[in-house]
């Protein structure tokens, strides 16, 4: 066997050992853009929140990322701190609701929905019902998006749920609670508003709005 | 040849036949006898039965012709036909890219939207925002770390500044940066949520392939 093909092999044999080990270690780190913002201290204490909500089944990842979301828009120190910790606080009960398949993505979308006032049963039903990440996420922001308008819970869900029968994915499901809220501002009653929207928009005939902001290509 | 102006008068009716010298009362006889027999000639139109038999011949006609559906049988089966057809090779390469590229187009978004399918699978998304009185303006979101890197355009200098960024599907959540420090919320985005830090995200959703 030649040199570069042992070294190889050592090199793969240690990443498949010591990789899974190390991956939440590794995801907890990378605050090096940050580091002109964030004390030594600081980071020490978030990563003792990260490793904790780790072994609670929270992927790093997620507050990894709100803290580079926080650090980037100038939050620090104990302010950041806290921020992070309620976050992780709500990414654990997303755990519960969600079960321990559930991809970052969904739980960030399940502990945002709960954040909101969806009901935990609600929010299980869902999940349990589009096994799709993609689907789950935009619906689950649609619920919360429903709940805030005043939209009942019970109508909320069956409203999404026609959506998704109808076909309605991505911006065009996420453009639902947009149009129910200019209906609602606009006079209407938020079940009406909400079942009207969901009637008009189905069909292959339905245009899809272009995403206000944002220009066709 | 020409006519005594006299007998011109008589058959304008200027004049009476007995106006006329004898000398052209036989060519005036003539004239009225000719005159008298073109008058007596049927009036003009179809011949008797004509019309039936022109009606005759159009309802045949509409009977022997196909209905709309066997016109489009007919166009089918034409289709279905083999038949050998002569392409050449660079003109179907052409054809199938085509199609491919339209196909996904389709099922990216289709025409209209903000999306557009990046050769990795990825969504293209146009991010465009006001910002008339901005020296600057970037885009920061979950997709790339909340670094305020990818930076928007203003070519024309109409004060509209955006960016073409490609995005993996799901939903994100994003926010403009004007100047390097205002962190703006996108105003016409079609939805919002707490980032936890008194401020609003803007969230967008961008579906796979197999989820517009």
């Amino acid at each position: 066997m030649t040199g570069w093909r042992c070294r190889s092999i050592m090199v793969l044999a240690a990443l498949v050992l010591t990789g899974p080990a190390n991956a939440s270690a590794q995801e907890l780190r990378g605050f090096d853009r940050l580091d002109d913002r964030l004390s030594a201290a600081t980071v020490e204490r978030l990563e003792g929140i990260a490793q904790r909500a780790a072994r609670a089944g929270v992927p790093p990842e997620l507050l990894r990322r709100k803290v580079m979301e926080g650090a980037s828009k100038g939050v620090t120190g104990t302010r950041l701190e806290e921020a992070i910790e309620t976050y992780a606080r709500r990414l654990v009960t997303a755990r519960e609701l969600a079960g321990p398949d559930a991809g970052p993505d969904v739980l960030a979308a399940v502990a945002e929905a709960a954040d909101r006032g969806v009901p935990p049963r609600r929010i299980r039903a869902f999940v349990s019902a589009n096994p799709n990440p993609v689907r789950s996420t935009v619906g689950l922001r649609v619920l919360g998006d429903l709940r805030d308008l005043g939209v009942p819970d019970a109508e909320a869900a069956r409203g999404v749920n026609a959506a998704l029968d109808r076909g309605m994915r991505g911006e065009r499901l996420l453009a639902v609670s947009a149009a129910v809220r200019r209906r609602i501002t606009a006079g209407e009653d938020p079940v009406a508003a909400l079942r009207a929207e969901v009637d008009v928009r189905r069909g292959p005939a339905d245009s899809r709005r272009p995403p206000n902001g944002r220009r066709p290509n | 040849m020409t006519m005594d102006p006299r007998l011109q008068a008589w058959l304008d009716g200027d004049l009476g036949l007995d106006d006329l010298p004898e000398s052209l009362r036989a060519e005036a006889s003539a004239w009225r006898g000719m005159l008298d027999g073109v008058r007596e000639l049927p009036a003009p139109g179809a011949a008797p039965g004509a019309t039936g038999r022109v009606m005759e011949a159009i309802r045949v006609d509409a009977a022997a012709r196909p209905s709309v559906l066997g016109r489009l049988a007919e166009g089918l089966a034409w289709l279905a036909r083999p038949r050998p057809m002569r392409i050449p090779p660079l003109a179907a390469a052409a054809a199938l890219a085509l199609v491919v590229w339209a196909g996904m187009r389709l099922v990216a978004g289709g025409p209209g939207t903000a999306a557009d399918l990046a050769a990795d699978g990825r969504v293209y998304v146009q991010f465009v925002i006001a910002a008339p009185d901005a020296g600057s303006v970037a885009l920061a979101g979950d997709f790339n770390e909340w670094d305020p890197s990818i930076e928007l355009s203003d070519p024309d200098m109409d004060g509209v500044w955006s960016a073409r960024v490609a995005l993996e599907a799901g939903v994100h959540e994003y926010m403009f940066v004007i100047d390097g420090s205002e962190w703006r919320p996108d105003p016409h985005a079609l939805s919002w949520t707490d980032d936890g830090f008194g401020r609003r995200n803007s969230v967008l959703a961008v579906g796979p392939v197999d989820e517009t």
